[in-house]
């Protein structure tokens, strides 16, 4: 780590390469699987963030810990450890009141499930056009605990 | 000028910028912790056997005082800097505690929290414990010529692996970074290829010719000066404002190094 820190690649903005995304679902164990919603999306920034952004310093970090899961499931490293923070910060966006597209048609004492995968989105050469979005690992199926729909397993 | 009064300037100028650039970074810190997110996804459970012998260090208690430290650090460091007083134990202890952060919380969340800006501040940092510490002469302004290095290698470096991509060339590359979801890039932002075709060919041109401002003073204020509006940018854009904070801090650093050279010239 000190090496790292003393002596950065600079690399920066090299080639253009598919972006790893993090995405969760979750639904009531008795239908179909929900559909994917990823977890991470960029804070708005307004003109102090340009000095101060513990919003967009926060997601960028937690985007580096979803880079680090695919290039570890990519070159086939052990992945463990980090799969497992990836687990806490999927459970978490299950918090969020807000989630996903059925949170409102949660019904009181269904059992739910969930699940989180990582992919490779590619980014689009032309505007206007959608990349493709390449899976490189699906969690397995998680409960989630019955009554309390928002908490995710810790 | 002679080579001291420079190097001297530059440290303070140099020592000034870390200082406000740590502490954002100590205010950052704590916002992410006050938010739980530090807990939430690096629990410490999960990462104990990682650390090894370093999970001393990581207990949760002094996790919680790394910002509070860099909060009182950077001020120590500002107001070292401020009083001239050279050369400083006291600056050289604030600035290599600062730097011992940087590490503690790469090291806390296994990586850089906020990549090669990290890098540049802690290679500012360490740079300074030496720079600003009762050494040898000679081992302060080696310390600040090496953070020149750095930085001219930065942006040579960021250059050299661009220019090897086409996509670089077309404008193409440039348009895929502006449209990745994790940086947010604001909507208002034009792109027009012919304007992407332009920008891109200027960051090649300005990442490249870092060496030039090496050849003068005056060429090294006038490449800082295209430097921060470069960065400034990219905060803008990006939203990476850390990186506009600690290349700042940096950036002082090759006016010295010119001026060093210069006078080696003549």
């Amino acid at each position: 780590m000190l090496l790292r820190l003393l002596f950065p690649s600079w690399a920066f903005f090299d080639a253009v390469t598919d972006v790893p995304r993090l995405e969760v679902r979750s639904w009531p164990t008795r239908v179909a699987p929900d559909v994917w919603w990823p977890v991470l999306t960029a804070p708005a920034r307004g003109v102090r963030h340009l000095l101060y952004n513990p919003e967009g310093t926060e997601h960028l970090a937690l985007q580096a810990l979803v880079d680090r899961f695919a290039v570890e499931c990519e070159t086939g490293d052990n992945h463990t450890v980090t799969a497992a923070l990836l687990t806490r910060l999927a459970a978490r966006a299950l918090e969020a009141p807000d989630h996903g597209p059925h949170t409102a048609n949660r019904v009181a004492g269904d059992t739910w499930s969930w699940q989180w995968r990582v992919g490779a989105a590619s980014t689009p050469r032309e505007a206007d056009t959608v990349g493709d979005f390449r899976v490189l690992y699906e969690s397995d199926v998680m409960a989630l605990c019955p009554g309390q729909a928002h908490t995710g397993p810790r | 000028m002679n080579n001291d009064a420079v190097f001297e300037d530059a440290v303070r100028m140099v020592q000034c910028l870390a200082a406000v650039a740590m502490f954002v970074v100590g205010l950052e810190w704590q916002a992410l912790q006050r938010r739980g997110t530090l807990n939430a996804v690096w629990p410490a459970d999960l990462l104990r056997e990682e650390w090894g012998w370093r999970r001393v260090l990581m207990a949760p208690a002094t996790t919680r005082v790394i910002p509070l430290m860099q909060l009182l650090l950077a001020a120590v460091l500002l107001l070292a800097a401020w009083l001239e007083v050279r050369p400083s134990t006291v600056s050289a202890v604030a600035a290599g505690g600062l730097a011992a952060t940087l590490w503690h919380t790469a090291v806390r969340v296994r990586s850089t929290m906020n990549g090669g800006s990290d890098g540049m501040l802690f290679v500012v940092l360490l740079a300074l414990a030496v720079a600003t510490a009762p050494v040898a002469q000679a081992l302060r302004h080696g310390a600040l010529l090496f953070v020149a290095a750095q930085l001219v290698m930065s942006y040579l470096r960021a250059g050299w692996v661009k220019a090897r991509e086409h996509d670089w060339w077309t404008g193409h590359a440039l348009r895929s970074f502006l449209s990745i979801p994790a940086y947010g890039v604001p909507r208002w932002l034009p792109q027009a290829p012919v304007l992407l075709r332009t920008a891109s060919f200027g960051v090649l041109l300005f990442e490249l010719a870092a060496p030039v401002a090496l050849v003068s003073p005056a060429a090294a204020v006038a490449y800082a000066a295209v430097a921060w509006c470069f960065h400034f940018a990219t905060a803008v854009v990006f939203g990476l404002n850390r990186f506009l904070l600690a290349w700042s801090a940096a950036l002082p650093s090759l006016w010295f190094a010119a001026h060093l050279l210069q006078a080696r010239r003549h």
